[in-house]
C-alpha cells in the first residue's frame, strides 16, 4: 500500500535523525573553530555565501518557472511559496553584504562581485547546478530537496547565531532563521501534501541518496577555503569531511 | 588569486544624478508614459467605475483579466532574474534584487485578488478563475502578457523601460484612479499589495544608471514605445470588454520618444 506523502515524509525524518545528530555536533566544532580563528574565518566565508544566496535566488526561480500554469491550479501554492523564497534569497545577500560593509572589508555590495573569496568554488558550483536540475523533476522531489537542505541551512545558523563571539555576524544568521524555517516548511509542505505515489517517492529517494551527491563533496572542499584562505586545500577539510557509513546515509 | 581589484563605491542609497548618466531618458519616458496614462483614466472604464455602473460580472472580469496578467509573471519575473547576466564588476546589482521584489509583490497581488473573488459574488468562483485564466485575455491583454517574457530577451534597462517605466506606469495612474472610484477597503488593500510606485522607482534607476550607451537608449526608446503602445491598447481592449461599450474613437495623443543623438560628443 501506497504511503500517504505524510507518512513518507516521517520515513525520511527517521532516516536523518542519525545525520541531524552528526551534524549537530559538526556545526558546534565548526563554531569554536570559528571563534578562535576569528575575523577571518568570516571573511572569507560571507563572500561565498553572498554569491551563493544570489544563486539560490535564481534556483527558487528557476523551480517556479518549472510549474505549470495548470487548469487545475495544482503546485500553485508551491509557486507562491516559492517567490516568497527568491524575495528572501535576496534580502539574505543583502544582510552579506551590509555585513561584508559594516566590517570594512568591502567599500560596497558591488565590490564583492569581483573578491576572491566570493568566486565559488568547484563541487558548489556542481551543487548548484545539481539543484537547478530540479526543474526538470516534478515539483515534490524540489520539495523534498528543500525540506532537508533548508533543514540543513536552518540548523548551522542557529548554531552560529547563539554560539558565535562575533555578534555583528551572529545577528546575520539570527535574522535569517524565520525564513529558513519558512523554506524548509514549503519543503515539508510540498512532501507532506503531494509526495504520494510510489514513483514520486522513489525518485525522491534516488534524489536524497544518490542525485544530491555535491551536496556532500562542496562542504569540506568550501571549509578548505574558509578555514586556510587557501582554497581547494583537502588535508584540512578531511576533518570535516562526512563519512557515509557515519551517517547512515 | 588576486587582490581585490579597485573599484569605485556606488551609493547604496541616495540617488545622485552623478553615475546615472541616462537620468534624462528615464524621465522622459516618464513623462510620455504619463500622457498616456492621462488618456487611458480618460475613458469609459474609470468613468462607469466613478458611476458605480459595473454590475458584479463587470468587476469580476475586471479582476479577473487583472489576476490572469499577475498570474503570469511566475513565468516572466523568473525569466527575467534569470536572464540577468552576474556581472564580475557587480553590474545589475539591483536589478538582481529589483526582480525579486517584483515577483513576490506580484505573488501577493494575485493572492489578494484571489481572495475578493472567493468574497464576493463577481460571477466567478476562484477555482472558475484557475480554468479559465487563458480565456480571460483577449487579444491585447495577451500581447501585454507576451511582452513580459519577451522582455527576458532585452538588456536590463530596456526592460525597465518597456515595463516599469511604461507599462507598470499606466496601469498605476489607472489603478489609483479605480481605487479612488471604488472606495472600497478591500479593492485598496489588495490593489496595493503590488506597491507599483516603488517598481516604477526601480525602473527609473536601472534606466538611469545602465542606459549609458547609444545603443542601449535605442534599445529602451523602442522598448519603452511599445511598452506604451500594447498598454494602451489593452486597456481600450478591458474599456469595451469590462463595460460592454463598443470601440472608441479616443485617439491617442502620445508621441514617439524623440531618437536619441547620433553623434557621440553629443552625449555627456
Amino acid at each position: 500500500m501506497v504511503m500517504s506523502g505524510k507518512e513518507f515524509r516521517l520515513e525520511i525524518d527517521k532516516e536523518y535523525e542519525a545525520v541531524w545528530a552528526e551534524l549537530d555536533a559538526v556545526y558546534k566544532e565548526l563554531v569554536s573553530t570559528a571563534n578562535r580563528i576569528g575575523e577571518d574565518f568570516f571573511r572569507r566565508l560571507l563572500p561565498q555565501l553572498w554569491r551563493f544566496e544570489a544563486n539560490q535566488a535564481r534556483c527558487a526561480g528557476t523551480w517556479a518557472l518549472a510549474i505549470d500554469n495548470r487548469s487545475d491550479g495544482k503546485y500553485r501554492d508551491l509557486s507562491r511559496m516559492l517567490s516568497r523564497q527568491n524575495f528572501d534569497e535576496m534580502k539574505h545577500t543583502r544582510y552579506y553584504a551590509d555585513c561584508c560593509i559594516d566590517k570594512g572589508w568591502v567599500r560596497s555590495e558591488r565590490e564583492l562581485a569581483a573578491d576572491p573569496y566570493s568566486q565559488m568554488t568547484p563541487s558548489w558550483s556542481a551543487h548548484l547546478g545539481s539543484m537547478s536540475i530540479l526543474e526538470h523533476f516534478e515539483p515534490p522531489v524540489m520539495a523534498a530537496h528543500q525540506y532537508l537542505s533548508e533543514g540543513n541551512a536552518l540548523r548551522i545558523f542557529q548554531h552560529f547565531a547563539k554560539g558565535l563571539d562575533d555578534k555583528r555576524v551572529a545577528a546575520t544568521y539570527a535574522c535569517q532563521e524565520t525564513d529558513e524555517t519558512m523554506h524548509m516548511n514549503l519543503g515539508r509542505y510540498g512532501i507532506d501534501k503531494y509526495a504520494d505515489t510510489e514513483a514520486l517517492q522513489e525518485q525522491i529517494w534516488w534524489y536524497i541518496h544518490a542525485g544530491d551527491s555535491n551536496a556532500k563533496a562542496y562542504f569540506p572542499e568550501w571549509m578548505g577555503v574558509v578555514l586556510t584562505g587557501d582554497p581547494f586545500l583537502e588535508a584540512v577539510a578531511k576533518e570535516y569531511l562526512l563519512d557515509d557509513s557515519e551517517a547512515g546515509a | 588569486m588576486s587582490s581585490t581589484p579597485d573599484v569605485v563605491a556606488e551609493p547604496t542609497v541616495t540617488v545622485r544624478v552623478d553615475g546615472f548618466p541616462a537620468l534624462d531618458l528615464a524621465d522622459t519616458i516618464i513623462v510620455h508614459a504619463q500622457r498616456a496614462a492621462a488618456d487611458v483614466i480618460s475613458g469609459p472604464l474609470v468613468t462607469a467605475v466613478r458611476a458605480g455602473e459595473l454590475d458584479g460580472a463587470q468587476l469580476g472580469g475586471l479582476f479577473a483579466r487583472q489576476w490572469s496578467l499577475a498570474s503570469l509573471a511566475y513565468t516572466s519575473y523568473p525569466s527575467w532574474h534569470k536572464a540577468t547576466v552576474f556581472g564580475h564588476a557587480g553590474e545589475f546589482i539591483e536589478a538582481d534584487h529589483f526582480v525579486s521584489l517584483m515577483e513576490f509583490d506580484e505573488s501577493r497581488q494575485e493572492r489578494a485578488i484571489m481572495s475578493m473573488f472567493r468574497s464576493r459574488d463577481w460571477a466567478l468562483d476562484s477555482e472558475q478563475l484557475a480554468s479559465r485564466r487563458w480565456q480571460l485575455l483577449a487579444d491585447d491583454t495577451v500581447r501585454v502578457a507576451f511582452w513580459w517574457r519577451t522582455l527576458a530577451s532585452f538588456s536590463v534597462p530596456a526592460r525597465a523601460a518597456g515595463w516599469n517605466l511604461s507599462r507598470r506606469l499606466i496601469e498605476h495612474s489607472l489603478w489609483v484612479a479605480l481605487v479612488e472610484a471604488f472606495d472600497d477597503d478591500d479593492i485598496t488593500s489588495a490593489m496595493s499589495v503590488q506597491r507599483l510606485g516603488a517598481h516604477i522607482a526601480m525602473g527609473r534607476v536601472l534606466v538611469a544608471r545602465y542606459a549609458n550607451t547609444p545603443e542601449a537608449r535605442r534599445e529602451c526608446v523602442w522598448a519603452a514605445n511599445t511598452g506604451i503602445e500594447l498598454t494602451v491598447r489593452m486597456y481600450r481592449e478591458w474599456d469595451r470588454l469590462v463595460t460592454g461599450f463598443e470601440s472608441l474613437d479616443v485617439e491617442s495623443e502620445h508621441q514617439e520618444l524623440p531618437a536619441p543623438p547620433k553623434e557621440e560628443s553629443e552625449w555627456s
